[in-house]
């Protein structure tokens, strides 16, 4: 061999081992101190004395040496991260040539992968939105909400004005406190009026958050003195409401605008993400403050000073934990019990920590987040893995390449790494569009009308780009892996010696393992799809106990609009008598709320014994309604005894009052209701009739109290009301005409729009649906590919057998055996897969329990429809292969070589 | 004084290797010898730092190395000048002369006028 072959293996090895370098730097150094010594002994010097002459005129040979090796070595650095990059480019380029060379593969591939990383990075906008985006306020931490609490937590109620004060006054545990209350303001500006949400707050509200104004300033800590506190009629708008109503117009302050009939004038503008830090409440688009109520409370007759309509917001004292804090200001309560609070059954002050999800929905929302979490991840798996698949068998087929190139001399490690850039190609161009998607999926999210009020902007930040192109990498990283590894430890002579009829059986058993977790994942999506399908079919079939059938309903709330209490009633009575004579009409009737939805949910303490069997735990509350003649006629709720109301009771202090049966079982078990007193309220009343117990809250029955009392419209004050209307036929005419009937009475009011109940009820099944529907496509997805995988597995298994087959034939084998193998082969992965799925899905059933209606997590129905459907699928896909097996002409098979 | 002529030797170190490798492809030794030989040994510095030197004209690619085989039948690197280190020799020799030019002159050159 001549040098340099020897040299460059040699070099090689130590190029290996890192040692070149320095070798290097070594070898000049000497070579040059023994020229240098042969020169002086040939001129006379004895050996030992050169070298010593040699060394002295090198020089120092150690501070030499180390800085040669520095310099060395950072040239070599330099050049070993330009031969990588080189490497790295060249792979990519290939890659990409090859990718383009399929194009049906790669566009199949992408599409599938772009799906599953959009369903998940949309996904991950949302909930970074709704849970995870800090609130845009200063030291949030230290917020806090407060409520009164009694009776072990099932009662709740707000704090007066002075109670506020009260606690404003506890300076060792709270640096401040601003009183919140929600209300629903006409908002009269430029002609047009709308119904927008708002808040009375505290003057220094927005100072305590600790939130800047964009535009303007906000009420200012002293809201004046005297009969007209200053601050009474300032205003502060949202930023939403900024941008729509008003133009974003720059010289909004001093704007004037009329809510509720008063004047009031803009002093600031709300920043922009503020109004939408919080899920499950309106979003407020206007601030007023608190001097600003007496304006508003035209139908209340009792002195607001001492009504509980505030929520209050505090800042604690550094060092003071929420529940801390609740303790500590508990010793008001018996201070507020003597004095104002007598007949309230109220023990503690609760102090909740602030945080973005309100906290009645808190646990709604994360079920439901972290169930779509799971199941969008799932279909990234499925999509993944699918890819994977399809790698897999790609790679199989390129065996005599990867043969060569192993044969070549490209180390294993390369052709892993190029096969691996390969997939994360197809990866991060699947980010790409998956980003696109998702973008999509938002806008489209944004749209539907949630009946919770969820602010969702599609908008891509950079954490969510991040996230996106994360995911994408980590994924295709892992899924390309395994399926490079897999086919670059191809044997290489008889990759070499490959020939079409011929095939590495490793690649198989991956593509069939591929298969079986496909199929398990399918069945387990599929599975929960259909709990949420019984659910929803429980659910519909659970009888509320009226008709919802034919019935419209539709909200006034006419305090909203300037009405007086006996405008109100007028106009309602107007209303309903036009309503009723109507064609098309069954019957009309009010009430104070709609089956189904919570606003208008209003409760008083009943002055009872509690006989029977009754909880003594429980609070004698009970919730009413208020409901008008031919209420019960109108929902078709049965009249067990007594009667309904007429006319005569609408008058305030009516005595008359109806229960229901679980309220009389409770009370009087045993005996007959009717006559009987309660007390309670401002009169005595007294029970004139019985109902039947209906479900107007909820469909399931473990968090409902059914006891239920109905109080005549009328007797109470009560600013928004709830029309119904019993139209059987021709509810497009009926809507017409009660829509013109209403802009007849009175054209400022916005215009009255009827739903149908039974949409009412749907939304309250919205979670139900939306898992069935959402969670069912995502299965039925995963179960094509998984169909997709197991047909192309087999497929190409037949085509690698042909010759195999063809003799089996020439041999006198039948088809029907031929057709019952390959049938095995199919159905042996489905079935595993099946069984995998199943026991997962009967795992993970415990997680959604909370969402399924009186169906356990283990229904057989539902795991009988999914296993039924896979058989079918699977066998079909099983199908086509098993026939073209069949066609096999054994000669031509033979012949081809 | 030999301290100073190194000082000196030190700054034109550079100069001088592309000077002599301008003349053919040589290994270090050879190069320490060219320059013993140019300077008539007046020059006389640590031959080691000729080392450092050549490693950081090579960083630059000034000089090209290759391994090849001495005139004693042993293994060693020769450097060569590549045409970008040409063109630095020429650069560096223009400037160098002109500093030198200068400096004879001041050395020659009278008081101020007063």
């Amino acid at each position: 061999m001549s040098e340099d072959s020897r040299g460059s293996l040699g070099a090689r090895v130590r190029r290996l081992l890192r040692l070149d370098v320095a070798g290097e730097v070594d070898d000049k150094l000497s070579f040059h101190l023994e020229m240098r010594e042969s020169e002086l002994k040939e001129r006379g010097m004895d050996a030992a004395a050169a070298r010593d002459a040699a060394l002295a005129r090198f020089g120092e040979m150690q501070g030499v040496r180390a800085e040669c090796l520095t310099i060395a070595r950072r040239r070599d650095r330099r050049e070993r991260r330009v031969e990588r990059l080189a490497d790295l480019g060249q792979d990519v380029r290939y890659g990409a040539r090859r990718l383009l060379r399929s194009p049906g593969f790669s566009l199949v591939a992408v599409l599938t992968l772009s799906l599953g990383i959009g369903a998940a990075t949309a996904l991950f906008s949302a909930a970074d939105q709704l849970l995870l985006r800090p609130l845009p306020l200063r030291e949030p931490d230290r917020l806090a909400t407060l409520q009164l609490s009694g009776m072990g937590g099932s009662f709740f109620t707000g704090f007066s004005e002075s109670q506020v004060a009260d606690v404003r006054a506890m300076t060792e545990v709270v640096e401040g406190v601003a009183a919140t209350a929600t209300h629903t303001f006409s908002l009269l500006e430029g002609g047009r009026s709308e119904l927008v949400a708002g808040r009375f707050v505290s003057p220094g509200y927005f100072e305590l958050l600790g939130v800047r104004p964009v535009v303007g300033r906000f009420f200012g800590v002293a809201s004046g003195s005297g009969d007209a506190p200053a601050g009474q009629v300032e205003a502060v708008v949202s930023h939403r409401l900024w941008r729509r109503q008003l133009g974003s117009d720059p010289l909004v302050l001093g704007r004037t605008i009329r809510l509720n009939g008063n004047l009031f004038t803009i002093v600031g503008v709300a920043p922009a993400d503020f109004a939408t830090s919080r899920v499950g409440e309106e979003p407020a688009e206007i601030w007023v403050t608190t001097a600003a109520v007496p304006l508003f409370q035209r139908d209340r007759d009792a002195s607001f000073e001492e009504v509980a309509m505030y929520w209050p917001v505090v800042r604690l004292r550094a060092g003071i934990s929420a529940e801390e804090a609740g303790e500590r200001l508990g010793t008001l309560v018996a201070q507020w019990k003597e004095s104002a609070m007598p007949h309230i059954p109220v023990e503690t002050v609760l102090a909740r920590p602030l945080d973005p999800v309100s906290w009645s929905h808190r646990e709604r929302v994360s079920d439901f987040v972290s169930l779509l979490a799971l199941a969008t991840g799932l279909l990234l798996l499925v999509a993944a893995i699918n890819v994977a698949g399809m790698l897999l068998a790609r790679a199989s087929s390129r065996g005599r390449e990867i043969g060569i190139r192993l044969a070549i001399g490209a180390g294993r490690g390369r052709v892993v790494r190029q096969l691996v850039v390969e997939g994360l190609l197809l990866f991060g161009l699947a980010a790409v569009a998956g980003t696109l998607i998702a973008v999509w999926l938002l806008e489209l999210v944004a749209r539907v009308p949630w009946p919770v009020a969820v602010q969702l902007a599609p908008a891509l930040n950079p954490r969510v780009l991040a996230f996106a192109l994360g995911v994408a990498m980590a994924t295709g990283f892992a899924f390309s892996l395994v399926p490079a590894l897999q086919s670059s430890g191809v044997d290489i002579q008889a990759a070499l010696r490959e020939r079409a009829g011929q095939g590495g059986g490793k690649p198989r058993r991956g593509r069939g393992a591929v298969v079986v977790v496909q199929v398990a994942l399918s069945v387990l999506l599929l599975t929960c799809a259909a709990l949420f399908g019984r659910s929803l079919q429980v659910a519909w079939s659970i009888d509320p106990g009226f008709d919802p059938d034919g019935v419209l309903v539709a909200n006034l709330d006419l305090a909203a609009h300037g009405y007086e209490p006996p405008a109100q009633a007028d106009y309602f009575a107007r209303l309903s008598e036009a309503v009723r004579g109507m064609p098309g009409v069954e019957s009309v009737a009010l009430a104070s709320k709609a089956p189904f939805t919570s606003a208008g949910s209003m409760a008083l303490a009943l002055d009872l014994p509690l006989g029977g069997a009754a909880d003594p735990r429980r609070p004698p509350f009970v919730s009413f309604e208020l409901v008008s003649a031919d209420y019960f006629r109108t929902l078709r709720i049965p009249l067990l005894a007594g009667r309904e109301f007429t006319g005569a009771d609408a008058v305030p202090e009516a005595r008359a009052a109806i229960v229901n049966r679980a309220l009389a079982e409770r009370y009087w078990p045993g005996e007959d209701p009717l006559g009987k007193r309660l007390d309670g309220g401002p009169v005595p009343m007294e029970v004139v009739g019985v109902v039947e117990t209906v479900r107007t809250r909820t469909l399931r029955s473990e968090t409902e109290d059914l006891a239920r009392l109905y109080l005549p419209v009328g007797s109470r004050p009560a600013h928004a009301l709830t029309l119904h209307v019993r139209a059987p036929e021709g509810r497009t005419r009926v809507l017409q005409d009660v829509r013109s009937l209403a802009r007849g009475l009175d054209p400022r009011l916005p215009t009255l729009e009827l739903i149908p109940l039974n949409r009412l009820i749907g939304l309250t099944l919205l979670p139900q649906r939306i898992g069935a529907w959402l969670v069912g496509g995502f299965g039925a997805f995963g179960l094509l590919l998984a169909m997709l995988g197991l047909y192309g597995l087999l497929y190409y298994s037949v085509v690698q057998r042909t010759r195999e087959i063809g003799i089996r034939m020439a041999l006198g084998g039948r088809p029907a055996q031929l057709l019952r193998q390959v049938l095995g082969t199919g159905t042996r992965l489905a079935v595993a897969g099946a069984l995998i799925g199943v026991a997962t899905a009967a795992a993970a059933a415990r997680l959604i329990e909370s969402l399924l209606f009186g169906v356990p997590g283990t229904d057989p129905l539902a795991y009988a429809a999914v296993v039924l459907l896979l058989g079918v699928v699977a066998v079909l896909a099983s199908l086509l292969p098993a026939r073209r097996a069949v066609r096999v002409d054994p000669a031509a098979a033979l012949r081809s070589d | 004084m030999a301290e100073t002529n190194s000082d000196i030797l030190r700054g034109a170190l550079d100069l001088l290797i592309l000077r002599a490798l301008s003349w053919g492809p040589a290994h270090g030794y050879g190069v320490a010898r060219w320059i013993e030989f140019a300077t008539a040994d007046v020059l006389r510095v640590g031959e080691g730092t000729l080392y450092p030197a050549l490693h950081r004209l090579e960083e630059r690619r000034w000089v090209a190395a290759e391994w090849g085989v001495s005139e004693n039948r042993r293994r060693a690197k020769f450097y060569s000048l590549t045409a970008q280190g040409r063109a630095q020799l020429q650069a560096e020799a223009a400037s160098w002369t002109r500093y030198a030019r200068a400096v004879f002159a001041a050395l020659e050159a009278p008081a101020l006028p007063a």
